[in-house]
């Protein structure tokens, strides 16, 4: 069952076309990243599943129904932390999350444990007298994750949480969000950091200039443009018939020299490698060194949508 | 209702916690009255009677008699008050037709209007088939100071009882998504607009009625100025006052999209100019501004509430109390509806 989706939905700003006939899904229980360069359109989407933002042409749904603002027990349902740190800054970090839990629940004792909880989780026990702006950085950013999820939301929308956070604290980030995952919680998860996707994330939907370019699992994304593995190794007798012998192995797609190395591209990626050392054992062919090297996301994104330096 | 306490709460504690508010919505106002009792309040106990010429058959003359702790009055008229007039041994000459003539613009000047203007108040109820009775004070003075002193700290006082205009501008800002990240977040969430904007109101009215009444007993009990010769009337003018403040402050917050770097400013630098034509700097800017664009000060918030505080508490006089307040409490009615119909709008074209 889909959590929410978009379809052919299009947003302008005047003459910028922010979303260009998106189309997107999630379905329960995923972990979804959405990813684009700056400006791609991933605030705005998110703006538009949230009911912030109108749009010109589409159909935007959560939990199966048209967004709506009015729409109170949707609302009850979603939970959102959002790139910018959003709470009071005057206030102390237990009143913070109170007063957002008690948005969401009016009953004393539920609202006292879903802020303990939440405290929890987000791992700032000591300092929950604390009044907000005073803070570190990554503090900040866990209280901002807080007061977003206290409620236990169904479904929850991440936009870029870990911007200027330090290592441990979006290590700390990104497991409560998979553990939010095991515990039910389906999560949309915008981000600029590739490896936080790769490793977060069920599937990527890779956007820009407000169209889905690409979406699906990180095998599939790889498959889908650039579906080679690079070997490469130092051969003791580089010779043309050696290379000639390797290319007409099976899943050997290229043979080229580089750099005094021999690079061999394989296709599928990570299932042909020992296949191509049983057959150089067999063919004598004899290596000092060798090393494989897989693609990744980040070869996908910048494949995706360009090296161009954005805004 | 329990949700409206939880953001009452809330508006109540961002509101102690925060110095810099504190400081400009209670600090700054105390300095400021200090400052200007210093300045003022020697220039006080040099001041002297008011010397006056009253045309004979002046349909006022008993009464004015009555102020002779204000009034020097001199029965003369005609050419001989005139020339009193020239030599300056008269600030002013109330004719026989009611015409106030003076020589200039000052003290003097603004006290003699302003008993003028309560005489032509009390004419006109007369005119109406009221009679009157002479035997009554119509201008009470008590044993009330009166002068520039009253008429800075009135028109201050009148400033600072508008300062809800931050709270209401606060109040948007955190409830309006375009306006804000945390606005936009609270959007996301079932929060009810009209129970967090209450919630404010109540909080933001409750704080700036209570500071303001701090600042009239700071003045009563140190400086020895009375604002409390009538009580009741004075802290209902003061209530008014700040729930128009704070419409005025809902509406320019909710009515654009300016910054509220560019809102709180604009709402200083009105205020203050508002102030001044109300005679925050002295009485001469108050008078010009009546003699010149009497439409401004007729209404001009300030000067509705430093006047009334002026005649309630120095004149003893209640003209145009009701009117004020009903003013102030209606006016303030409407923009809060009309802030409340620019914030139904849940969905923006931008954020």
């Amino acid at each position: 069952m889909n959590v929410c989706a978009m379809r052919q939905v299009v947003k302008r700003y005047k003459e910028v076309v922010a979303l260009n006939h998106f189309n997107f899904e999630i379905k329960e229980g995923e972990i979804v990243g959405l990813l684009g360069p700056n400006g791609s359109g991933k605030s705005t989407a998110i703006n538009c599943l949230l009911g912030l933002l109108a749009f010109d042409e589409g159909e935007v749904e959560v939990f199966g129904r048209r967004v709506s603002p009015d729409d109170m027990d949707m609302k009850r349902r979603i939970g959102f932390v959002p790139q910018d740190l959003s709470f009071f800054a005057e206030l102390s970090v237990i009143d913070n999350i109170s007063y957002f839990a008690g948005l969401y629940e009016q009953n004393n004792a539920k609202r006292d444990a879903m802020v303990r909880d939440a405290i929890a989780f987000v791992g700032l026990e000591k300092y929950v007298k604390f009044a907000a702006k005073k803070l570190s950085g990554g503090l900040k950013r866990r209280l901002n994750i807080a007061c977003g999820i206290a409620h236990r939301p169904e479904f929850v929308m991440f936009d870029e949480p870990t911007v200027a956070v330090d290592a441990q604290s979006r290590n700390f980030i990104l497991e409560g969000i998979k553990e939010m995952n095991r515990n039910g919680s389906t999560v949309l998860y915008t981000t600029h950091y590739l490896e936080e996707a790769q490793e977060l994330c069920d599937r990527i939907v890779i956007m820009d200039e407000g169209r889905n370019l690409a979406s699906g699992t990180l095998e599939e994304l790889i498959d889908l443009v650039d579906p080679t593995e690079a070997v490469h190794l130092v051969l003791t007798d580089p010779t043309e018939a050696v290379l000639r012998m390797i290319a007409k192995i099976p899943g050997v797609v290229n043979v080229s020299e580089e750099n005094g190395k021999t690079v061999i591209l394989l296709t599928p990626p990570g299932h042909r490698l020992s296949m191509l050392l049983e057959e150089l054992k067999k063919n004598e062919i004899y290596y000092s060194s060798l090393y494989s090297e897989l693609p990744t996301l980040n070869d996908v994104f910048l494949k995706l949508t360009g090296k161009a330096l954005r805004d | 209702m329990k949700r409206f306490f939880s953001h009452l709460a809330l508006n109540i504690k961002m509101t102690l916690k925060d110095k810099g508010s504190l400081f400009w919505s209670f600090i700054y106002p105390i300095l400021l009255l200090t400052l200007m009792a210093v300045a003022f309040s020697g220039l006080q106990t040099e001041r002297k009677r008011i010397a006056v010429a009253v045309e004979p058959g002046h349909p006022f003359a008993s009464v004015l008699h009555q102020l002779d702790d204000i009034l020097d009055i001199k029965d003369i008229g005609g050419d001989e008050a005139l020339e009193s007039l020239r030599e300056k041994d008269i600030d002013g000459i109330y004719r026989a037709d009611s015409v106030l003539l003076v020589r200039g613009k000052g003290m003097n000047e603004t006290i003699l209007h302003e008993i003028g203007s309560e005489l032509k108040k009390v004419s006109s109820v007369y005119a109406t088939g009221h009679f009157l009775d002479f035997t009554e004070q119509y201008v009470e003075r008590g044993d009330q100071e009166q002068g520039m002193l009253y008429v800075t700290l009135s028109s201050t006082l009148g400033m600072f009882a508008l300062y809800g205009y931050f709270a209401g501008i606060n109040i948007v800002h955190h409830i309006q998504a375009n306006l804000s990240p945390l606005a936009a977040r609270l959007s996301t969430t079932p929060i009810s607009r009209v129970s967090y904007v209450s919630a404010g109101i109540v909080s933001g009215v409750t704080t700036n009625s209570l500071n303001t009444i701090a600042f009239v007993l700071y003045l009563k009990w140190v400086w020895k100025v009375d604002y409390l010769a009538d009580p009741g009337r004075t802290l209902l003018l003061i209530l008014a006052a700040s729930v128009f403040g704070i419409s005025i402050g809902l509406f320019i917050s909710a009515s654009n999209r300016w910054p509220i770097k560019a809102k709180v400013p604009l709402g200083i630098a009105v205020m203050l100019l508002l102030s001044a034509a109300s005679g925050m700097m002295g009485p001469p800017m108050r008078l010009f501004i009546e003699n010149n664009l009497p439409w401004l000060n007729r209404y001009n918030p300030i000067n509705m509430v430093s006047r009334t505080l002026y005649r309630l508490n120095v004149l003893g006089s209640t003209t145009e109390f009701t009117e004020n307040v009903l003013i102030l409490f209606v006016a303030g009615l409407v923009l809060c509806v009309a802030s409340l119909l620019f914030m139904r709008k849940r969905q923006f074209k931008s954020l």
